[in-house]
């Protein structure tokens, strides 16, 4: 209660969320009266980040502030635009699809946040989208990559739950065709709403010409897919030989990059990163203060003794996942969330381990862009520059498009166990 | 939600040079992005270092795990310069609506409480380094011992040296935090005099 | 009731989890409710050393530790990771339950901590991309291990590359050729699917794995003499129970693993070759304890 309060109440104060994380952490130590924690405190904030999986965060950062400088993603959307064609929101649609093809490719919301936001937000605002609106759109399209396989989600569910990867991912496919389609309904919605331009249909001539431009950016995507399918790199390596392709297009062949932007670029990728990391680590230590006095657990004893059946249980274990998301990352939330829930889940309920972590995965991914805390909101904010809580309010179709798609999941849930029982 | 500095300086309506506090808050935070922009070329290179070996055959063992620690180092280094430019995250919903003096005491408000929070961290970090004890302890190793205290035992990996040259970021962190903040709450007391007057 | 905690890295349905789960419950009950153990699975109160540090403090109670945890700080250690050491699950049970492995037990204490007892999870083996026919199929092979002296050692004298990577990151290395193989136990190359994208699983059994129970120093001091003769009497029996599990288990489980079209040979310490002498030679200079382990065991 007193921590619940505390942290409404900081947040309405205008303290930065990271540190409201923190500071509830502290409040919550001192009244459980566990002081001895507070020897653990710093090394519980510097631990929070010692973790693999987050280096894809700045080094995607990193890239995406090269493609920027490089004059990169300005030719993958003229691209783009040349071979769709006059379409009403054209460039809207461009962007959700390019988002779909980059989430077969990236597991990561911010990794994707970061790149997308670069290529599509200046060039939707040049065509006449509302910035804000095209921002949006970027950030929901970014909720793509943890859900279409491959996922870090997945993975680190998987690890937790020991369960096949691969059949985490074959049932990642329907939800993430699902959401997709959903996302499509929306922008249709929203092109209505905002009268979104028209994408012009270009003479041959010109459209060829934006194809000539657009091949030696394409080397970069290409580098990006190419390096990884072919085992040479992983994800987070894979920014990083994407960055020398940038560097090198938008060096030697565009000529648009110059020697002091890419030094500058190193000083904003760590500035933009670090905003996102700090805030992931105060989240650590808030979810580890949280596990450590065993809330989860009760919650989860809690929830058994209100009812017996199945669907009931999920239906509430969604309202739960959501408060969670709003208030932590997803990282920490499956850490806190799927050790003692899982067991529940599968025991009591005879619910499919891998159906049970495609529902929490793909509720979890949701909080990444709900206010107060959402890392992907922020990046979304920072890179696009605007207000995180104006983004959050046109983020709503979006939201209720992946809650009804939940629903779906929950009500049937075939959707998710067909295909990995065919496959 | 960002660099709300802009906004405040055009609150107080007029520009008075910067206080000596002020100016080396933002020296410091130049220091610290630069220091922090130096890293994250050196991550950067080390993971290309670890593709390259990878691919010749030679796996870099040590690569992951210094890298790791150099991502911590600059999110710790630029997240305390963030805090000279006010570029932590903070929902302004409240301030927005507030008139402008009333929003700089609000503003007032957060960065004292932000400053009790630096404070206590910097005391967690005090007493987990515990400084003074084990100088005064013939060893290190003797300090441990009596103290249970094993921070200048833990052992990196695959890096060979002690953990705590890593750690050490985070006393850093404390300090250079603590001198933006207090040069925030400087500024948030001279613009409630100017908006006062 | 005091509340005690204890926590391991494992996940909820792992042996150790299970059996760790199974002690609490039976503790509780053996002390009338005074020792009530909440378990925190998954890693949930953070990586080995960090619960490492947690215990020093006494902010922690409890934990279920792998070896390599200390094979880090002290080479001593990493004595139980030897190359066919024992042949079989049976061996690695009187091994940790011998004089040597009680002298590395008793000496916990130099980490602030108090050490109940030695377990383990099953063998070590191996799963291959490709077609693995003899040893030197191994050269140059890239190997996930974790990155700890003893396993390094021994995939370099091999001729491979040890290539260290977290958990989370093998499933997608193993499908796409970032690593050849890796050094596995047959319960998570079944439950993850890990011979997915194999080409060879070596039923190897080359090394144990164990996992020793810890409690903290300060914490222990604080329990009654009563209460912790029947933590010790209890948690000693249940390490029993895990390495007996792990003897039926790992035979299932290499049973399910011939139903996959992937290829099991079945291999002994001959057929790894001179590496794994080497790898003694190298070991009795850098962990003395490993002389007095071999003369234990040829003693037997
Ligand atoms: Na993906
Ligand atoms: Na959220």
């Amino acid at each position: 209660m007193i921590v619940g309060g505390s942290f409404i109440g900081l947040v309405i104060l205008s303290v930065p969320i990271a540190f409201v994380l923190a500071i509830c952490a502290l409040i919550y130590i001192f009244v459980s009266g566990n002081t001895v924690l507070l020897q653990s405190f710093p090394q519980q904030l510097f631990g929070g980040l010692e973790n693999y999986g987050l280096l894809s965060l700045p080094l995607f950062i990193l890239l995406g502030e090269f493609m920027n400088v490089g004059g990169i993603g300005r030719r993958l959307m003229a691209l783009a635009v040349a071979i769709l064609g006059s379409v009403k929101g054209g460039l809207a649609y461009v962007n959700l699809g390019a988002n779909m093809m980059m989430a077969a490719i990236l597991g990561s919301t911010v990794a994707q946040i970061t790149i997308m936001s670069r290529l599509a937000v200046p060039e939707m605002e040049k065509q006449g989208y509302p910035r804000d609106v095209s921002v949006a759109i970027t950030a929901a399209g970014g909720l793509l990559a943890p859900i279409v396989p491959p996922s870090m989600l997945f993975i680190i569910y998987g690890v937790i739950a020991q369960l096949p990867i691969g059949d985490l991912f074959i049932a990642g496919i329907v939800p993430g065709i699902l959401i997709f389609l959903a996302f499509l309904a929306v922008i249709g919605w929203l092109g209505h709403k905002h009268d979104f331009p028209r994408s012009e249909s270009l003479p041959l001539p010109a459209r060829l010409r934006a194809i000539a431009e657009a091949l030696p950016a394409a080397l970069i995507p290409a580098t990006i897919i190419g390096t990884i399918l072919g085992g040479i790199a992983h994800p987070t390596e894979s920014a990083a030989l994407g960055s020398i392709a940038t560097i090198i297009v938008g060096a030697f062949i565009y000529r648009e990059l110059k020697w002091r932007d890419i030094l500058v670029a190193f000083g904003n990728a760590a500035r933009s990163s670090a905003i996102v990391l700090f805030l992931i680590a105060t989240a650590t230590v808030f979810s580890w203060v949280i596990t450590f006095e065993n809330i989860p657990a009760q919650v989860a004893a809690a929830m058994q003794a209100m009812t017996a059946s199945p669907l009931v249980f999920m239906l509430m274990l969604n309202v739960l996942l959501l408060m969670i998301g709003m208030v932590t990352d997803p990282i920490p939330a499956i850490i806190l969330i799927v050790p003692v829930m899982l067991p529940v889940a599968t025991g009591v309920y005879g619910i499919d381990p891998v159906f049970f972590g495609v529902v929490v995965c793909v509720n979890l991914t949701l909080g990444l862009l709900t206010p107060p805390v959402g890392t992907g909101l922020f990046t979304a904010a920072l890179m696009g520059g605007v207000r995180a809580e104006r983004l959050a309010v046109l983020l709503l179709p979006f939201f209720v498009a992946v809650l009804a798609v939940i629903l779906l999941m929950v009500c049937f849930p075939q959707t998710v166990t067909f295909l990995p029982g065919v496959l | 939600m960002e660099n709300t500095v802009q906004s405040s300086a055009g609150l107080a309506g007029q520009v008075r040079p910067p206080s000596a506090l002020a100016r080396f808050s933002t020296g410091l935070a130049q220091a610290e992005i630069l220091l922090a922009g130096v890293l994250m070329f050196l991550l950067f290179v080390l993971l290309l270092a670890n593709v390259t070996g990878r691919f010749l055959g030679v796996p870099l063992i040590w690569v992951d795990e210094l890298a790791v620690y150099l991502m911590v180092i600059v999110a710790f280094l630029a997240a305390a310069a963030a805090l000279d430019a006010r570029q932590h995250i903070a929902v302004t919903l409240l301030s927005d609506m507030m008139s402008p003096r009333a929003a700089g005491l609000l503003r007032l408000l957060a960065d004292l409480i932000l400053l009790a929070f630096l404070l206590a961290l910097a005391w967690m970090v005090w007493i987990w380094f515990d400084p003074l004890t084990a100088a005064a302890a013939e060893t290190l190793d003797a300090f441990a011992a009596q103290s249970f205290n094993f921070i200048y035992q833990e052992p990196t990996v695959t890096l060979g040296v002690r953990k705590v040259w890593f750690w050490l970021i985070l006393p850093v962190f404390a300090v250079t935090a603590t001198i933006h903040c207090l040069a925030q709450i400087e500024a948030d007391l001279r613009l409630l005099k100017g908006a006062g007057r | 009731a005091e509340q005690y905690r204890l926590g391991l890295i494992t996940p909820p349905s792992h042996q150790w989890s299970v059996h760790a789960q199974k002690a609490a419950d039976a503790i509780k009950e053996k002390t009338d409710g005074r020792v009530e153990i909440s378990l925190f699975p998954s890693g949930q109160l953070g990586s080995e050393a960090q619960m490492l540090q947690q215990l020093q403090t006494g902010a922690l109670d409890f934990a279920f530790l792998t070896v390599g945890e200390f094979a880090n700080r002290d080479p001593n250690y990493g004595i139980f990771l030897a190359p066919y050491l024992v042949s079989d699950i049976e061996g690695a049970k009187t091994v940790l339950g011998g004089a040597t492995a009680g002298k590395l037990l008793a000496d916990m204490n130099k980490f602030g901590l108090v050490g109940l007892g030695w377990s383990s999870a099953g063998m070590r083996t191996v799963v291959m991309r490709g077609t693995i026919a003899n040893v030197g199929d191994l050269a140059g092979k890239k190997i996930r291990t974790v990155p700890n002296a003893p396993e390094l050692d021994f995939w370099t004298l091999l001729g491979a590359t040890p290539t260290p990577m977290p958990l989370p990151a093998l499933y997608d290395a193993l499908a796409n050729g970032q690593v050849d193989g890796a050094q596995l136990d047959h319960e998570g190359t079944w439950n993850t699917k890990y011979y997915d994208h194999a080409g060879t699983i070596i039923d190897s059994r080359h090394m144990m794995f164990p996992m020793v129970a810890v409690a903290s120093g300060r914490k222990w001091q604080a329990i009654s003499e009563e209460d912790r003769a029947a933590i010790q009497e209890i948690m000693t029996a249940n390490f029993t129970d895990i390495i007996d599990a792990y003897g039926a288990l790992d035979n299932k489980y290499m049973e399910d693993l011939k139903t996959t079209p992937v290829p099991v040979v079945t291999v002994d310490r001959a057929w790894f070759g001179p590496a794994v002498d080497k790898w003694y030679e190298d070991w009795r200079v850098k962990a003395p304890l490993l002389v007095e382990l071999e003369a234990e065991l040829a003693s037997n």
